[in-house]
């Protein structure tokens, strides 16, 4: 089975190379972005098969990045990438029209196990 | 509780000026009456409009100046704290999370044997390592929740929900280590649906607290779960036969930082918060929250909830 391309964005590196190291190991192609224009550009480059985007960044922020993938692709499974869990969570939820989120305090290989699930509904959608 | 006790204070000076006040303004406005009318022999008649006039002109500014503005300086001057408080917290939780997530992901990796192979000395290093991330973790989530709980933001929802599948939902969270531990989990609750009005994930929070203390503490026996229902109120009970409590621990037990019967060695360390949120959550909701303990023999903590029928 071909790799799926995975885009994921962060403003701290460190981590951005701790989960693309997680993702790679999990099989996936990923490409980064460091920024929110880095991200739209590597987004109409790369078409990735997700998305996984950090809300807090300087200049543009998550949610405005997501805002301009939403008018380039309504299908894409984009997650948000946050520290925060419950309650800031859902409030941010309701907000975005987010297939899930991914809780950097969390234990990474479980919160990255629903993304081909994403990916395969998004993919059958595609086909119709 | 320090901070009660200013606002108390605070209040009976801020009476205590304003009846002053109004005392001065009504002996000077009437010294003021009376001097006027000697000076120009103005008419008895007139005398009352001229006393009301001089109220009017002296008493307004004067309560303006001496009341009301030091009292809207103060009240934003709060806000302000307030508000700054609150964006301390946001701000520390986040810079303190993202370096930790790093870290923790970091460990987890190499101990996925990701980048290659790990022999059993390293692996146990980085095991211990990565349990102590995660007791930081732990250590900064109560001490945020212990701020949101001072700044009375923690309990934030008031709904109504059925208790009943609340507390199978958090027991089958630890089902498997309570049996691992060879202890017996009970539970004696009602038949059908109890509802309650609250913030369902701070009552989680609760019962965590609760079974996972009574889960470190034991070490044979059992742990059981009991309900009692009223029309007004839930009574809810966690009954271990662990370690317990000695007499002089227990006034400090809900107090923050406090640990006791403290298992040295490996394993899950507390962070000394649990009981006091879990006070904090109760409290929020109108309940109270009390233990019983016999030294060596188990311990009880129960907690009631009003139910806040609307």
């Amino acid at each position: 089975m071909a790799k799926h391309k995975l885009l994921i964005v962060d403003d701290e590196i460190d981590f951005l190379e701790m989960l693309k190291l997680r993702l790679e190991a999990n099989n996936y192609s990923v490409v980064t972005a460091m920024d929110g224009n880095e991200a739209l550009e590597k987004f109409k480059t790369e078409k990735p098969a997700a998305v996984l985007l950090d809300i807090l960044m300087p200049g543009m922020d998550g949610i405005d990045v997501l805002k301009k993938i939403r008018k380039e692709n309504s299908k894409v499974p984009v997650f948000i990438i946050t520290a925060f869990s419950n309650e800031e969570r859902f409030k941010m939820a309701n907000k975005l029209n987010a297939s899930g989120f991914i809780v950097k305090t969390n234990d990474l290989q479980k919160e990255i196990q629903n993304i081909t699930s994403a990916i395969a509904i998004s993919e059958g959608f595609k086909g119709r | 509780m320090d901070n009660r006790d200013h606002t108390g204070s605070e209040k009976r000076h801020t009476a205590m000026g304003l009846f002053l006040t109004l005392l001065a303004i009504v002996f000077l406005t009437d010294i003021l009456t009376n001097i006027i009318t000697a000076i120009f022999h103005i008419p008895i008649i007139l005398e009352s409009v001229l006393g009301g006039f001089l109220v009017i002109s002296i008493a307004y500014p004067a309560l303006y100046l001496l009341i009301f503005k030091p009292l809207s300086v103060e009240i934003a001057r709060r806000k302000r704290v307030e508000k700054m408080k609150d964006e301390f917290i946001g701000t520390v939780s986040h810079e303190l999370r993202t370096p930790l997530s790093i870290t923790k992901e970091g460990l987890s990796l190499v101990l996925d044997k990701i980048p290659g192979p790990l022999n059993e000395q390293q692996a146990r290093i980085l095991t211990v390592s990565k349990n102590n991330i995660n007791r930081l973790s732990r250590i900064i989530n109560d001490l945020l929740d212990i701020s949101k709980i001072d700044a009375g933001k923690k309990v934030v929802r008031h709904e109504a929900f059925d208790i009943i599948p609340v507390i199978w939902q958090t027991m089958a969270l630890f089902q498997a280590r309570i049996r691992d531990k060879g202890l017996a989990f009970r539970s004696v609750l009602p038949k059908g649906a109890i509802v309650v009005r609250g913030d369902v994930d701070a009552i989680i929070q609760v019962l965590t607290n609760l079974i996972g203390n009574a889960l470190k503490f034991t070490e044979r026996g059992s742990i059981d779960i009991s309900l009692k229902d009223t029309p007004e109120e839930i009574e809810l009970s966690v009954h271990d036969t662990g370690v317990g409590i000695s007499k002089e621990d227990m006034p400090k037990l809900f107090e923050k930082f406090q640990q006791f019967g403290r298992v040295n060695g490996p394993g899950e360390k507390g962070t000394g918060l649990g009981l006091a949120i879990a006070k904090g959550i109760i409290t929020a909701h109108n309940g109270r929250i009390w233990a019983e303990s016999e030294f060596g023999k188990g311990t009880k903590i129960t907690f009631v909830l009003p139910k806040n029928k609307e």
